[in-house]
């Protein structure tokens, strides 16, 4: 198993955000967490990355506990994030945010390797390369953050509503974007809203309401089953 | 008014300039990297200035060893104040400011109790050398403190752009979750921020402190000027510092040539207030985050 939360809780202050998440993930592939908005998905992400403390229960990553781990040493086990509304360096160019991706390694050859694979996957990205990315158009900023996190040669990508403003067009080609990167040996932890995103890319899905796992299976058989779909897919 | 006192006023304006840059430049950085201003700035500074005092003139020691040391334990004395004092207030940067503030009472006291209130001085070894240029005479100790101060800025902005520690405090300046996401670690530059910060102020204060009698309250006008500069300058901006810094400094060395000392500080204030009627933001502030 590449992730596993076992009973995870989350307070913030006195209120509980999530409670006894149980979560598993193995490499190479794609889970889903899908929810609606303040259900609680960003928090277990931001669990995942030690920059919320759990309550109780464990996360593991690779075998080894990684609850209590500062958010640093979890970007060096391997876990990169497309964080909700991206939070990239706005008045930072391109390219700075892009080498700041790759902040905790050393390897230059990889490094410039993998600068030329997000150009693969993103050519707009090479043109906007001198650009300050605030000034970047929508689209443009969340491939700015996919490659940024991809920069850290990341095991697990975890992305928190990658969907969240954009345009029907430009989601078909982020449904593209994330098999492509799952190709390439990456697993995803995809946080979304959106089932019919999610329905495109992943097989393993987590409903989450008011933070407590509700429902856990195939996303395609929760899509055909009209009660199910109602209840929770929107 | 004739051209030596011009030039006396231009190299007035630019001492003043460089001590209050060295001065602002470290409030800045650690406003950027910690979010608050560190009101005990000024006593860093006062710290710098004693600490040159005791081991050149008590101690007798060499006057330009006792300077670094000076800087040393200015920039030791901000990783501890990091460490121990504002690192467990990370999430509530509005009661480490408040604790800075308290550090004001600390240091001064500290200071008060060991030193006591008499005023103290200093030598430099250049003390009283005058360098000559085009018929007027310039105190080496003004242009030293000229030269280092501008050596300084423009070693700390090449930091910033070019070392991997420096883009990664202007990633945390500009994003702090998204920095912390990449693996950087706010803990490990914030220390890195309060000990060049603080070494700064200690620089300036071991610089300074030979022009005038030394005083265990002397860090508060040099944090006063410090925060208006930062204001003027824009938040957080280092270039926004650096021409604040120059604004303040010459309207410090320019306008008492017309007027007394008091009108001058008031015209000063004034001006500044003028300038943000129109730049609410300050001079180099980013528009919108």
């Amino acid at each position: 198993m590449l992730l596993e939360l076992r009973d995870v809780s989350v307070y913030y202050g006195t209120a509980m955000a999530v409670t006894d998440i149980s979560l598993k993930q193995e490499e190479g592939s794609i889970v889903s967490v899908i929810g609606a908005n303040g259900a609680g998905k960003s928090t277990i992400l931001k669990s995942i990355n030690g920059l919320v403390s759990i309550h109780s229960g464990t996360i593991e990553f690779d075998g080894k506990r990684i609850d209590g781990s500062g958010t640093d040493a979890i970007v060096k086990a391997g876990i990169a994030c497309v964080p909700e509304s991206r939070k990239l360096f706005p008045y930072m160019t391109v390219q700075s945010n892009l080498r700041l991706g790759a902040y905790l390694r050393k390897d230059k050859q990889g490094i410039q390797e993998d600068l030329e694979r997000v150009f693969t996957l993103f050519p707009r990205l090479k043109e906007r390369l001198k650009q300050k990315a605030g000034s970047l158009s929508g689209g443009e900023q969340q491939m700015l953050a996919i490659g940024r996190a991809l920069m850290s040669k990341p095991r697990l990508l975890m992305m928190d509503e990658p969907s969240l403003g954009l345009a029907p067009i430009v989601i078909d080609t982020l449904a593209d974007t994330i098999l492509e990167i799952n190709r390439g040996g990456v697993s995803v932890l995809l946080v979304e809203q959106n089932a019919g995103l999610v329905s495109r890319v992943a097989q393993d899905c987590y409903v989450i309401e008011v933070g407590r796992i509700v429902l856990e299976g195939d996303i395609k058989d929760m899509m055909s089953n009209d009660s199910v779909r109602r209840a929770f897919l929107g | 008014m004739g051209d030596a006192s011009i030039l006396q006023a231009v190299l007035n304006g630019l001492t003043s300039s460089g001590q209050y840059i060295l001065v602002a430049l470290g409030l800045t950085l650690v406003l950027s990297i910690m979010n608050i201003v560190q009101l005990a700035h000024g006593e860093v500074y006062m710290i710098g200035s004693y600490v040159v005092y005791y081991f050149s003139t008590s101690l007798g020691l060499n006057f330009y060893l006792s300077f670094i040391i000076a800087v040393v334990a200015a920039g030791v004395l901000g990783i501890i104040l990091e460490r121990y004092f504002l690192r467990p207030f990370r999430a509530r940067p509005d009661k480490a400011m408040v604790l800075t503030a308290g550090f004001i009472l600390v240091f001064q006291n500290l200071v008060l109790a060991i030193a006591t209130g008499t005023p103290k001085t200093y030598k430099t070894p250049y003390e009283g050398a005058v360098l000559t240029i085009g018929g007027s005479a310039l105190s080496v100790e003004r242009v030293v403190i000229i030269i280092v101060a501008f050596v300084l800025i423009a070693a700390l902005f090449l930091f910033i752009r070019f070392s991997r520690n420096g883009q990664a405090m202007e990633a945390i300046s500009q994003e702090r979750e998204g920095a912390a996401l990449q693996g950087i670690s706010v803990d490990r530059l914030s220390a890195i921020a309060m000990f060049v910060g603080c070494a700064l102020a200690g620089i300036a204060g071991g610089l300074v402190g030979s022009l005038f009698s030394l005083l265990p309250t002397m860090g508060g006008t040099v944090l006063i000027k410090g925060i208006t500069i930062i204001i003027l300058g824009g938040l957080g901006s280092i270039p926004g510092t650096v021409i604040g810094g120059l604004v303040i400094g010459f309207l410090d060395g320019l306008i008492p040539l017309f007027t007394t000392q008091y009108v001058a500080s008031l015209i000063g204030f004034i001006i500044v207030i003028l300038i943000l009627l129109f730049r609410p933001r300050g001079l180099m502030g980013h528009e919108s985050p």
